[in-house]
């Protein structure tokens, strides 16, 4: 039986619904459907993990907002909860969850590797040393941390250990990329064209991040990712869940209203229309530089895992 | 402000987790936990890199996933290949019998059409006229040939009666012995103004395929083709009959050239006679041969040509030309008569027994009168109406002096006045 159909059968038998407390026969049924038991979790620790997920995100709604029984439901039915018990059995060390989770994962965590690092050697080196950190070897505060006890169940187990290996390939290059010396070096702009000068492009630099800030996340998203990390359509619509025309559109649109927005802003900052649409005409390597240094201006160093705090 | 802002969400300490980035990835999100991350996202170059190789392994965990089904072991691959192209395998290979065999098919229709096409287009420029084949009246009463290849299958055929036509062993290959000895053939000339139209000499003609133009006769029957009769003849010789005759009987219109000389046929050939027969156009002997030959002009007929060319023992090229069988007569521009048994090779001049100056020699069916009676069997065998089988044997030779007098031999070197 679902774990929806669950709920409501326990709504409509009445029993324990009351908002924001946790139905114990909901909490049976979803502990059966995911076999917590097969990785030694007993009912109460399945409770408790469910407790400490519904308390961290509130089922998913607003901070305040108490939660009826269905809604409960629907946010574990949301979940990948037969994921998260297994990794909170391997998190625990139980052999059985462990033999599990090697026979399923282990390969496809190898695949993954090699095909983000695109090499078998540093594809290998990486999904081992990942897979080292997993099994509980390093430790904090004398305490064995594993960053599965992280995955709490929202997407898969699978693609939670694909994007922690993209995260620690992301992290490791630029590390090590900081450390050699730079091989392309931009090359310096060439002297500032005689039509425009150092304060119009002062103010043609601040109009722009004046218009690009006003932008909604989704346009500049969009913006980044396919003129800074050249994503192609595809990719970004792929990565939103929308079609390639709805990603050609919104960048289409977004461009246009960024540069209504550079040229109201150059006015604003005393240019006169023909001067500021001259201003636009200025090299635009000066705002490209620029525009990276704002966006891509990410300190890996500081990178903590929000379960990790 | 702007810029505050700018800091503000490019400055971040924190990023997404892999949960959230993953859950992002996955359109796991709600849509304010969406939102932040987007926001996160769209200053974030590390995050979006994440994200992007993420989703880059799955792309090829899913293309590995794909490919795993296509690695079954090889006996179930065979098995399962074999499985798959059995059934395909009989209908392939009916239907590819059929292709071949429609393209063969195909291929020898359109060989026999060409020989048809050509052999029609040569012969006019070598036939001699109308005069040479008589009606097929006369053909019916005509003797039964000395040869003995009259070719009876052809005329048991019931199709044959019906249409009122003899059958034609039209594939059979030609033998030309002298052309090889020959110059090549100049191309056809064209057509140059008829000298005579003959829209009443739809009498009864015959057309030999390949019959070796240096045998013909310097007159020259040339035919004007019409597109319909054209296009008639064409189907008839796809069905085996040839039902366009090219040359006119001789009692045919006034119009009909004394002097045409008709196409010997081959021992072994029989020809056609049908009751349709194209329009042809004449010339005279004279106008065609002689003048032809004197002139030597672009414009003579190509028979007449071909004659000029056979270099005869007096030293003079034959200004006209005729045969049956193996018998090759040939006069030269003195007028004297040679006459050649084995086809050209050696040449004896045969003794004048005319008078005057010969200018024309032809062959011409043997009179009923001289003709042998035909064997009882023969004449059973014969078509009811309007057909006749006509055989090399059953023909005579002409000789007309500069005076339009004949005289007539069997054997083309006994010769008597007609």
């Amino acid at each position: 039986m679902a774990p929806t159909e669950s709920a409501a059968n326990a709504m409509s038998a009445g029993i324990d619904a009351r908002p924001g407390a946790m139905n114990r026969i909901l909490v049976e049924e979803l502990w059966r459907a995911c076999e917590a038991s097969s990785w030694g979790l007993s009912d109460d620790e399945f409770e408790q993990i469910l407790v400490d997920l519904a308390t961290a995100q509130n089922f998913g709604l607003a901070e305040g907002v108490v939660a009826t029984l269905h809604q409960q439901a629907a946010f574990f039915h949301g979940l990948c909860l037969a994921d998260m018990v297994l990794a909170r059995g391997c998190a625990s060390g139980n052999e059985r969850a462990w033999e599990h989770f090697v026979g399923k994962y282990r390969q496809p965590l190898i695949r993954a590797a090699v095909a983000i690092t695109g090499s078998e050697t540093l594809g290998r080196d990486l999904a081992d040393q990942l897979y080292a950190e997993l099994y509980g070897l390093t430790e904090r505060d004398g305490a064995r941390r594993c960053p599965l006890l992280s995955y709490r169940g929202r997407g898969s187990l699978m693609g939670w250990l694909r994007t922690t290996l993209a995260q620690r390939h992301v992290d490791h290059y630029r590390r090590t990329r900081r450390e050699e010396p730079l091989e392309e070096v931009d090359a310096p702009a060439d002297d500032p064209a005689p039509q425009t000068t150092a304060h119009e492009l002062s103010l043609l630099e601040l109009a722009v991040k004046e218009a690009v800030a006003k932008q909604p996340a989704e346009e500049r998203y969009l913006l980044a990712t396919y003129y800074l990390d050249g994503q192609t359509l595809k990719q970004i619509a792929q990565a939103l869940g929308v079609h390639e025309a709805t990603v050609s559109r919104k960048l289409q649109r977004a461009t246009g209203a960024i540069r209504k927005l550079v040229l109201k802003n150059l006015e604003r900052g005393g240019l006169d229309r023909r001067a500021a649409q001259d201003a636009l005409g200025a090299d635009p390597r000066d705002l490209d530089v620029n525009l990276k240094k704002l966006l891509q201006n990410s300190q890996t160093e500081a990178f903590q895992e929000q379960a990790a705090r | 402000m702007a810029i505050d802002a700018m800091k503000a969400t490019s400055q971040h300490e924190f990023h997404p987790d892999a949960e959230r980035l993953n859950a992002f990835a996955e359109l796991a999100l709600g849509q304010s936990e969406r939102n932040e991350a987007l926001e996160h996202l769209a200053v974030c170059g590390r995050c979006r890199q994440v994200v992007a190789l993420a989703r880059e392994a799955a792309e090829a965990e899913v293309a590995a996933e794909g490919a795993a089904p296509a690695s079954r072991s090889p006996v179930i691959q065979a098995s399962a290949w074999w499985k798959q192209w059995r059934v395909v395998w009989v209908p392939t290979a009916v239907v590819a019998a059929f292709a071949v065999a429609s393209v063969s098919i195909y291929l020898r229709q359109v060989e026999q059409r060409e020989t048809t096409i050509r052999m029609a287009k040569l012969a006019p420029n070598r036939g001699t006229g109308p005069a040479s084949v008589p009606p097929p009246s006369e053909q019916a009463k005509a003797e039964p040939p000395a040869s003995p290849a009259p070719a009876p299958a052809a005329a048991k055929s019931p199709k044959a009666r019906n249409s009122g036509a003899i059958p034609v062993e039209r594939q059979r290959p030609y033998q030309e012995p002298l052309i090889d000895r020959l110059q090549p053939l100049p191309p056809p000339p064209q057509p140059a103004a008829p000298v005579s139209l003959a829209p009443g000499l739809a009498g009864e003609g015959f057309l030999r395929g390949g019959a070796p133009a240096i045998y013909q006769s310097s007159a020259s029957a040339q035919w004007r083709p019409e597109k319909k009769e054209q296009d008639r003849e064409k189907q008839q010789a796809e069905n085996g009959v040839l039902h366009g005759s090219l040359f006119g009987p001789k009692a045919a219109p006034p119009a009909t050239p004394r002097g045409a000389i008709s196409i010997p046929p081959a021992a072994t050939e029989s020809v056609v006679v049908t009751t349709a027969a194209p329009e042809l156009e004449t010339q005279t002997a004279e106008s065609a041969g002689f003048g032809a030959l004197e002139s030597a002009s672009a414009s003579r007929p190509i028979a007449a040509r071909m004659a000029s060319m056979i270099r005869l023992p007096g030293g003079q090229n034959a200004v006209s030309t005729t045969s049956s069988g193996k018998i090759l007569l040939a006069i030269d521009q003195a007028g004297a008569l040679y006459i050649s048994q084995d086809q050209g090779g050696t040449w004896d001049r045969v003794i004048q027994q005319w008078t005057g100056r010969a200018v024309l020699v032809r062959r011409q069916p043997m009179p009923p009168t001289a003709a042998a009676p035909l064997p009882e069997a023969e004449l059973e065998a014969k078509p009811a109406s309007g057909t006749s089988e006509v055989s090399p044997s059953a023909t005579i030779f002409e000789i007309v002096n500069d005076k339009n007098q004949v005289w007539w031999s069997n054997d083309g070197r006994i010769w008597t006045p007609k």
